[in-house]
């Protein structure tokens, strides 16, 4: 059973950090790529497909979130990340990155995805409007910062690997 | 304009030149707080938690859990190293004296675990909260090792030392937010969808 849960908890973890890392790499390629075309199909395409995008972060962040604790409640102890040992610090240091990707994730849904279907997509082919096109910047700016946060996060957990318990 | 890219791009050069020479010497200085390769530094920690030296002999401890709870059983383990030689100290008839806050004592019989040598291992359920004194005694070539250690036991797995209740709050505050988060995401969809 102890085998299963570590085993299952891994995987999902891993599928987690699929959706929410990959998902972010694709956002800041396609982003970046669609900034440079001359034509604004790309912009178009991504804004239009953000509420879905929003919605896998959404569920990678909870699978990440669920099978992390997992893992903790099976090797538990109390404090549950291994404080004071180095294993402990990184573990602390991941929490603490995870809990600035959420709080900017949850302002970048509430402010700027809120504020990108209100203002919704012109019809055809007329132009991008100012407004559409400077929170679309803002999302893309605070969505690259989430990337870099990721990162670190998954940087960390590549070396908690090595962190003896 | 023109005439101005080529200095730039060499004193862009300079300046990067100069960074490469000069940050292992900032960065000796400190404010990394790690030294060295974080991987290394990382291999280098074990899990004991005191030591003492007594009589040319290292004794090491270590509770399991670390934390230790009240009525609750921790593993006590000790392990006997000779300083000169550096030889696991095995075979031992060891005791362990614990004393209470209170100022009870009970003595136990460590026995040496079977299949590790120079472990030696109790099992005890601190009956109070607070620090306990801990003394590991054996007798080894004929001198006395007496090593001296504290241990504290918390009331309850949520306020035990600084460790616990610093690991509690970074789980805490890491479910909150994802609970927030799911709530706003949920409402935001659901709301849209009223709408």
């Amino acid at each position: 059973m102890r085998l299963f849960v570590e085993y299952f908890s891994t995987l999902v973890h891993l599928l987690g950090l699929l959706m929410l890392a990959g998902g972010h790499l694709w956002l800041a390629l396609s982003a970046g790529k669609a900034e440079r075309s001359r034509f604004d199909y790309g912009q178009r395409f991504l804004i239009e497909f953000l509420p879905t995008l929003s919605t896998l972060f959404g569920v990678g962040i909870l699978l990440l979130f669920f099978s992390g604790l997992a893992k903790l409640l099976l090797w538990y102890e109390p404090g549950f990340i291994f404080l004071p040992l180095p294993y402990g610090w990184i573990l602390l240091s991941k929490l603490i990155l995870y809990v600035a990707i959420v709080v900017n994730g949850i302002l970048i849904e509430r402010w700027h995805l809120s504020r990108l279907m209100k203002l919704g997509l012109p019809e055809g082919s007329d132009p991008v409007g100012i407004e559409l096109t400077h929170t679309w910047g803002a999302v893309q700016r605070q969505a690259r910062l989430n990337f870099v946060l990721i990162m670190i996060v998954v940087a960390l957990g590549e070396t908690l690997r090595f962190a003896k318990m | 304009m023109h005439w101005r890219l080529p200095r730039l791009r060499k004193s862009g050069a300079m300046i990067v030149l100069w960074l490469t020479v000069t940050v292992p010497v900032w960065a000796h200085h400190g404010g990394l707080g790690i030294e060295g390769d974080i991987v290394e530094w990382s291999l280098k920690v074990d899990q004991w938690q005191q030591e003492a030296l007594t009589n040319g002999h290292r004794v090491k401890f270590l509770a399991y859990p670390r934390n230790a709870i009240a009525h609750r059983t921790t593993r006590l383990v000790f392990e006997v190293q000779s300083v000169a030689t550096g030889r696991y100290v095995g075979g031992l008839t060891a005791e362990v004296i614990i004393r209470t806050p209170q100022g009870d004592e009970h003595v136990l019989a460590a026995s040496e675990t079977a299949g590790v040598t120079a472990y030696y291992e109790v099992p005890f359920a601190f009956p109070a909260t607070g620090e306990h004194a801990i003394t590991f005694r054996a007798h080894a070539n004929g001198q006395e090792l007496s090593a001296f250690f504290i241990q504290h036991a918390s009331a309850n797995p949520l306020f035990g030392d600084w460790t616990t209740m610093i690991g509690n709050g970074a789980i805490l505050a890491a479910f909150m937010v994802t609970w927030i988060g799911a709530v706003l995401a949920l409402q935001r969809r659901l709301l849209s969808v009223v709408d």
